[in-house]
């Protein structure tokens, strides 16, 4: 008679949680420095301090290293530090490669606020060129970022070595703002500048840096490239091309003119805007004011409303606004 | 009160290497700026200024260098990748000491030109626990520059790799500072103990000294008097005076003319 397939079953312990001194950890350096929230973190630590840390942090020993470094629950971690906890539980996985750690920092880590765009621009370029992917699409999945976050990021990318060492000055005081490069971007290849006899790509960054860094010629805040840039497509609408490149380049050599220079067909413009505007205001009340319950029956409505969203949604997304949360 | 030739000799001498050259006539005209009864605690800050030479900072690069645990010359005897690069933007110091770094340790041609790389570039050279970032930088005074910049450089290093930073010079308090607030291996040339501030208690300066000093201090710089970090120091490198020096040491404006000025040229309008 054979035996039970269980008689022959090794008999293995559980494997237990291992637990290392907290001073042999290190957070992450894949991750974008992270600004804990005092607030976020003291129920944490209230809690770590009653019952120690019950899910046991994930980390992995790079070749060479002799700490472990941090995959998830650094604020775990932060937290041990501030109570003087001796060990932490861990649970080690393997090293991850370069791209993997990358790319689970960005998933773990959704993109925020207080990033700068930069440094995550050159992380997102070493995933394009390990993966010889340059999709957005594909890259927000397998990132988590934002897809127009991507976008901003390839925008900066494509900014010579010069400008991106700007945006990377360590003193924030001396450092360009990478918002300014992004709604740069436009306007410095927009198909129309661009075919410009007089067009040189050093001549628009640098006047416009200047301007922006000097608040010359009116221009206040990155904003103001916006207005720029509708200028510039109110006057192919109107067919009036070769004049609002005239005064683009006028605009560019001197300091005396402002922004109002290269209006040339905004009043039709403004007027459509505020028909729009009152139109928008109208339908948003309307629908405030709607009681879902009464509506409810209304299939097609429902329809056109969630229609409505996603045609804002990707009309705000192609504007490079960013959505409101 | 009189100078006497000797000591102002000495002093110009001393001071030469500095990039302005203060000469006697300089030094005179920077005493003159004190009252008659300050003018000998004056000539007591001079006595104890300290000037490093072109030629010591050189020598100074080149030893920390050396005395980097892990470097050696020849690659075969290194582990990993090893790259250099200035902390600090391309205005800053970092990138001045990062050229002077090349030349106190030969590697000026092109076969080390892969070693030096910018900022920008740090991601994308995959780095791994084996490898060493080397940041060099001229001067700390309190660590506080240090300490700001070194989240953005730990998010371009972005790995495992092991980061130095060589200074020509720090503060001990800097060192500490460093230390504790970041993953930097401090390699220093000279460190600058407390009791060389001028504030130190028990130092060389009485109370009474340091109080005139402050006073003085005001007038060169009102926002800091004691120096940058009230560090209070007095040392200065031939090629600028760090700001955490006593300002009346390198302060130009309209109420003080400093003998080791930052900037040897007067400000664009």
């Amino acid at each position: 008679m054979a035996r039970p397939v269980e008689d022959d079953a090794p008999t293995t312990e559980p494997p237990k949680p291992q637990t290392v001194q907290t001073k042999y950890l290190r957070p992450n350096p894949h991750n974008p420095r992270m600004l804990f929230d005092e607030v976020d973190m003291k129920p944490l630590e209230a809690s770590i301090r009653k019952v120690g840390i019950l899910v046991p942090i994930t980390v992995f020993r790079a070749a060479g290293s002799k700490r472990y470094t941090i995959l998830d629950g650094q604020r775990r971690w932060h937290c041990a530090e501030r109570l003087n906890l001796p060990t932490v539980p861990i649970n080690e996985v393997a090293e991850p490669s370069l791209t993997q750690n990358i790319v689970t920092m960005f998933q773990i880590h959704k993109l925020r606020k207080d990033w700068e765009l930069m440094p995550t621009a050159l992380k997102l370029e070493v995933l394009m060129v390990e993966m010889k992917e340059r999709n957005e699409t594909i890259l927000a999945d397998l990132t988590g970022l934002d897809p127009a976050v991507v976008s901003r990021c390839k925008k900066l990318l494509s900014f010579e070595p010069e400008y991106q060492d700007m945006m990377l000055q360590a003193e924030p005081e001396d450092r360009v703002r990478a918002d300014f490069f992004i709604e740069l971007y436009p306007i410095l290849n927009d198909r129309e500048v661009v075919k410009a006899k007089w067009y040189d790509r050093d001549f628009v960054i640098s006047g416009f840096l200047r301007k922006y860094q000097e608040r010359l010629s009116g221009i206040r805040s990155i904003v103001d490239f916006r207005k720029i840039k509708s200028h510039i497509s109110a006057a192919k609408k109107a067919d009036r091309v070769p004049d609002v490149l005239t005064r683009l380049r006028e605009f560019l050599k001197s300091d005396d003119l402002e922004i109002d220079h290269l209006e040339i067909d905004t009043a039709r413009i403004h007027k459509e805007a505020a028909s729009l505007l009152r139109t928008v205001s109208k339908l948003s009340t309307s629908i405030a004011d709607m009681d879902p319950d009464e509506f409810s029956g209304e299939e097609e409505l429902w329809e056109s409303l969630e229609e409505l969203y996603l045609t804002t949604k990707n009309k705000l997304l192609s504007a490079d606004r960013r959505l409101p949360k | 009160m009189t100078v006497p030739p000797e000591r102002l000799a000495n002093w110009a001498d001393s001071f030469s290497s500095y990039r302005s050259n203060p000469k006697q006539a300089d030094i005179l005209a920077w005493l003159a700026q004190f009252s008659e009864e300050h003018r000998e605690l004056a000539c007591k800050i001079l006595d104890h200024v300290i000037v490093v030479s072109e030629t010591q900072a050189l020598q100074g690069l080149r030893t920390a260098l050396q005395n980097t645990p892990g470097w050696h010359r020849a690659a075969g005897s290194r582990n990993g990748k090893w790259y250099f690069a200035g902390f600090g933007g391309p205005g800053e110091s970092g990138a001045t000491m990062l050229h002077k770094f090349r030349e106190a340790n030969d590697m000026t041609s092109s076969r080390w030109q892969t070693y030096f790389v910018s900022l920008r570039d740090l991601p994308g050279k995959r780095l791994t626990a084996a490898d060493t970032v080397i940041f060099v930088d001229d001067f700390s005074g309190s660590g506080r520059q240090v300490c700001s910049y070194w989240p953005r450089f730990q998010e371009l290093v972005a790995s495992e790799a092991r980061c130095v930073l060589i200074l020509l010079a720090a503060t001990a308090t800097a060192l500490d500072r460093i230390s504790d607030e970041t993953e930097l291996e401090p390699v220093v040339h000279i460190t600058i103990a407390p009791s060389e501030s001028v504030f130190a208690e028990g130092g060389n300066f009485s109370p009474e000294d340091q109080n005139v000093l402050v006073e003085y201090g005001k007038r060169a710089w009102s926002k800091h008097p004691k120096g940058f970090g009230e560090c209070g120091l007095l040392f200065v490198l031939s090629h600028k005076t760090p700001n955490n020096s006593l300002p009346i040491l390198y302060a130009r404006n309209d109420t003080w003319i400093g003998l080791f000025p930052r900037s040897i040229l007067p400000p664009l309008t």
